[in-house]
């Protein structure tokens, strides 16, 4: 590593000072069971499908990772799935709707909630009426379930979930010489992340290719493509780009607690730099706001050091 | 704390304030001098019992109770356990916490229970988890396991929670039942369910299919029965000695009690 007073390289790839501007919100998580690893993913992959972004779908959601039978609630084999959104309202809304959806459709599912906590959400509570007068509701120990009469049976749902504080839009950036070696890049990076827990990346396979800024030319959108960092436009706009760099991914993080972000924004960086220079990387950067829009600031040089 | 029973008194006495909470509250020498309501008049608790005082939240009931009556009634938290029998009404208005038994109960056990857990190793009278006379319905909540015999009426009138007999079970279980759950593992009475509203009655032994009412009717094909997955869990963590639950995973079961609208249901496994 080099003196950190002029920057910081890794591998030969510059860290820069800066930080990842990270907003507050409200997340919980979900199990998804099935009669087997199968139908509980196709379940839980279409529950956290149109989930990439608040700005456009309310809601940002992953699956977390799977649960073997004997860590679910009805001992089979499931998934954990966790939702983030800005308000605990649009939370709820989306929850139910996308158990709605994309769970109760699911044939042999059944959904659970997947943490603890003093404040609850509905989970199944409105999901009891596609019943029609025909649902039944069980009480087991401290916890309500309905049963939904369904063409193959039952779909068995939990009453409610906990929600809880969370972060979302911990990120950082990768440039690279080109756009393969890039991705390259970013895959390394989700993969060092997968296992780590309570967390999610939101966008499709865990990258981003479409960095954002607030506002357009355009009174109807609100969030519009970053000019500073698209290759394309080197030369026509004020890019933030260096002369070596192709093309930018960037990982976004939605996490439970800082700390969750703090390791995955580490895990993530440390793949990348692994690949080094050599391998066409060039810089690791991040995004953020000026500061003034989101609650929470993780600092690249400070996210290495630790 | 501990109560140890100096000798089982000839009447009936109304023990409904032996509480952990309550007891303690106060001095042994306080709680020696309070008295409880009995059929002779009131008996101070120091002439019942020998009082043992420690620092735990729970309170250990020695002695043959069977003359003792509400035992753990207004338990809302904390645990009692009770080396011997009580008498009836146990549990009866429990919100919360843990009554164990390692005797016998009598009647009325749970009937007006809406939260907490009862674990009886021996055997349970009439109405365990169901309604007191004249009630209009039975326990609301919480989990009653029987780990010998109950009697009839088991879970009559019973509005919501669990109740598990590991044993034979008498007549008219579940009889006009309003919804909850009851679980019989060894041979059922007759009338079962009878009058049943909602809720869900599991028998384990196939055979006890065969003495069921008229107006249920068996419907044709088989379930998995997911939810029960949930039951048995609940219930195996409370008492892993009711591990021979019917595992089946296929389910007969009848809807009933067509009678007064046959929205409950009884599961039999598969012989």
């Amino acid at each position: 590593m080099s003196n950190p007073i002029e920057g910081i390289t890794i591998n030969g790839v510059e860290i820069e000072n800066t930080y990842a501007e990270a907003f507050a919100m409200r997340a919980t998580r979900i199990i998804i069971t099935a009669i087997n690893y199968k139908w509980a993913k196709y379940a839980a992959s279409t529950m956290v499908g149109f989930a990439t972004s608040v700005i456009g779908c309310n809601v940002e959601a992953g699956i977390e990772r799977r649960c073997k039978p004997s860590s679910t609630p009805d001992s089979r084999p499931g998934y954990a799935v966790l939702l983030f959104a800005t308000s605990t309202a649009d939370l709820s809304d989306q929850l139910t709707r996308r158990v709605a959806q994309c769970v109760l459709t699911c044939p042999t599912s059944a959904v659970f909630a997947g943490m603890e906590g003093e404040r609850k959400i509905p989970l199944g509570r409105y999901v009891r009426y596609f019943g029609d007068g025909y649902q039944s509701s069980k009480v087991i120990g401290e916890k309500r379930y309905w049963r939904v009469p369904v063409m193959d049976g039952e779909f068995v749902c939990e009453d409610n979930t906990a929600v809880v504080p969370a972060i979302g839009g911990g990120n950082f950036l990768i440039f690279a010489r080109s756009s393969s070696q890039a991705l390259q890049a970013c895959e390394a990076a989700i993969d060092s992340i997968a296992d780590l827990p309570n967390l999610v990346l939101p966008f499709p396979g865990g990258g981003v290719r479409s960095g954002s800024k607030v506002g357009s030319r355009y009174k109807f959108l609100s969030a519009s493509t970053n000019e500073q960092y698209c290759p394309t436009l080197k030369g026509m706009v004020d890019s933030k780009l260096r002369s070596n760099t192709g093309a930018v991914m960037e990982i976004v993080i939605d996490g439970l607690n800082v700390q969750d972000v703090i390791d995955a924004m580490r895990v993530g960086i440390t793949a990348v730099c692994e690949l080094g220079l050599s391998e066409g990387i060039t810089t690791i950067t991040a995004g953020n706001y000026g500061g003034d829009l989101g609650q929470y600031q993780f600092h690249l040089w400070e996210i290495i050091g630790t | 704390m501990k109560l140890i029973l100096k000798s089982s008194p000839s009447c009936r006495i109304n023990a409904d304030l032996l509480t952990p909470e309550y007891c303690s509250t106060i001095s042994d020498k306080q709680l020696a001098k309070k008295t409880l309501l009995s059929s002779d008049g009131d008996i101070a608790i120091g002439d019942l019992f020998k009082i043992e005082k420690d620092a735990s939240k729970s309170l250990l009931i020695s002695g043959d109770c069977q003359q003792f009556d509400y035992i753990g009634a207004k338990v809302s938290k904390d645990q009692i356990k009770v080396e011997g029998s009580v008498g009836d009404y146990a549990a009866a208005t429990m919100s919360g916490g843990q009554l164990e038994i390692t005797g016998n109960v009598g009647h009325f056990t749970a009937c007006a229970m809406s939260g907490g857990t009862v674990i009886v190793a021996g055997n349970a009278g009439d109405a365990t988890g169901g309604a007191s006379i004249g009630a209009v319905q039975g326990m609301s909540g919480g989990t009653v396991l029987v780990l010998s015999d109950a009697g009839d009426r088991t879970a009559n009138l019973m509005r919501r929670g669990i109740v598990v007999v590991r044993g034979n079970n008498g007549d008219y279980a579940a009889a006009d039942m309003k919804a909850g759950n009851l679980v019989v593992l060894k041979k059922n009475g007759s009338h079962c369910a009878y009058g049943m509203r909602r809720g869900t009655v599991l028998l384990g032994e196939p055979s006890n299919s065969e003495n069921l009412g008229d107006t249920f009717i068996s419907q044709p094909s088989n379930y998995n029965m997911d939810f029960l997955i949930l039951l048995y869990k609940h219930i195996t963590l409370l008492s892993p000695t009711l591990q021979s639950l019917p595992r089946k995973k296929l389910i007969k079961r009848y809807i009933g009690d067509l009678a007064v609208g046959g929205k409950g249901e009884i599961l039999v496994p598969y012989s």
